[in-house]
């Protein structure tokens, strides 16, 4: 929860608005509570991770936030790597061009990341690599597209003319 | 796998495409001399190698990728807007192709003030077009008792994208307009009947 708050106040304070809403924090208070005191069900739990994920997809954080929400997210699904699936995908889906630098640092915090030694930075690069991830034998093809969607998004805005990338496995 | 069934020696990911190439079956229409022509205004997401474009609605937004059935990231720079020639022009190249005419090919690109082609280029073309031929009357081998007549593939085939469906899940839900033609918007785009 601190996290959240955390978050809520700098957006805030950088908006120069005392009044700008933030993420909403005070909604997802009474839940936090619950998951305190252990009053959460699964499903109460999951909610939880939904309101987490409608954060980061509001597309205001930096990397470092968004890796403290995806533990925060793993902690109350008591399993890192479903949090982790779970958060990626919308994550990466939903990424802005501008928060290129940040989207680096988080892909370079995921898992999927670990299976390339550099994220390219050029369509050229790109594609060399994209053609190499795609010969390899040691990922599955789900791992592939998702590297691929990965190096992709640290591409960022005006730097994918032309470029099509799968959007699912 | 939802929409990547795999990658090939060259590491280019296989897509798990729809059949009767994305088309809903029965919206199928050939292009036909006098009765439909290209659309104005097209659109394509992705390479100019390929063959296949929407038109871009009257509002002028174009096709999502969700709409014209493409499994996709959205991502607007891939996108390439153009316009088609509206007259006779693009039959009048398709027969000389398709004929293997390279006399009257070089007399219509002349008259439109383009260059000649060599037999070489033309051989290219001539094969790329009965490459399309085959394909398509193999894909669309039999279909006539499905859609009650044989389908027209000469100058090529607009309908609507069909959604893209898998394991009786929706993942695209298509309906947006497709053109497909016998070659590629960059050749269309260099014989003088589409620009980009």
């Amino acid at each position: 929860m601190s996290a959240l708050i955390n978050i809520e106040n700098r957006i805030r304070d950088q908006s120069g608005n005392i009044n700008h809403p933030g993420i909403g924090i005070d909604a997802v208070h009474d839940t936090y509570m619950s998951y305190l005191r252990g009053e959460m069900s699964l499903d109460t739990a999951w909610s939880m991770v939904e309101i987490i994920k409608t954060v980061i997809n509001t597309q205001a954080l930096t990397g470092g936030e968004i890796k403290q929400l995806t533990q925060l997210a793993a902690e109350i699904v008591g399993d890192e790597e479903l949090a982790q699936a779970y958060v990626d995908e919308e994550y990466l889906l939903t990424l802005k061009p501008m928060d290129k630098i940040d989207s680096e640092r988080g892909v370079g915090d995921n898992e999927i990341a670990k299976h390339i030694n550099k994220m390219p930075t050029t369509p050229k690069e790109y594609y060399a690599s994209a053609l190499e991830v795609g010969k390899r034998s040691d990922l599955t093809v789900e791992q592939k597209v998702r590297l691929l969607q990965a190096m992709y998004y640290a591409l960022g805005e005006g730097n994918t003319e032309r470029m099509c990338v799968a959007r699912q496995m | 796998m939802r929409f990547v069934k795999g990658f090939d020696k060259k590491g280019v990911p296989i897509y798990d495409w729809p059949k009767y190439l994305g088309f809903v079956l029965s919206s199928i229409k050939p292009i036909m001399r006098g009765k439909l022509n290209l659309p104005r205004l097209w659109s394509r997401v992705g390479s100019l190698h390929g063959n296949s474009f929407s038109d871009i609605p009257e509002d002028g937004a174009s096709y999502t990728n969700n709409q014209r059935a493409i499994p996709d990231i959205e991502n607007p720079e891939a996108e390439h807007q153009g316009t088609s020639r509206q007259d006779e022009y693009y039959f009048d190249v398709i027969d000389a192709i398709a004929s293997r005419d390279l006399d009257g090919l070089n007399k219509l690109l002349n008259a439109n003030g383009l260059e000649s082609i060599s037999d070489v280029e033309m051989d290219l073309l001539f094969n790329d077009y009965i490459d399309y031929i085959r394909g398509t009357e193999e894909i669309f081998k039999g279909v006539k008792e499905r859609v009650g007549r044989d389908i027209d593939v000469k100058y090529g085939l607009f309908g609507y994208a069909a959604p893209w469906i898998k394991d009786g899940e929706v993942l695209l839900n298509g309906g947006a307009t497709q053109y497909t033609l016998p070659l590629s918007i960059q050749q269309l785009i260099e014989l003088g009947v589409l620009k980009n």
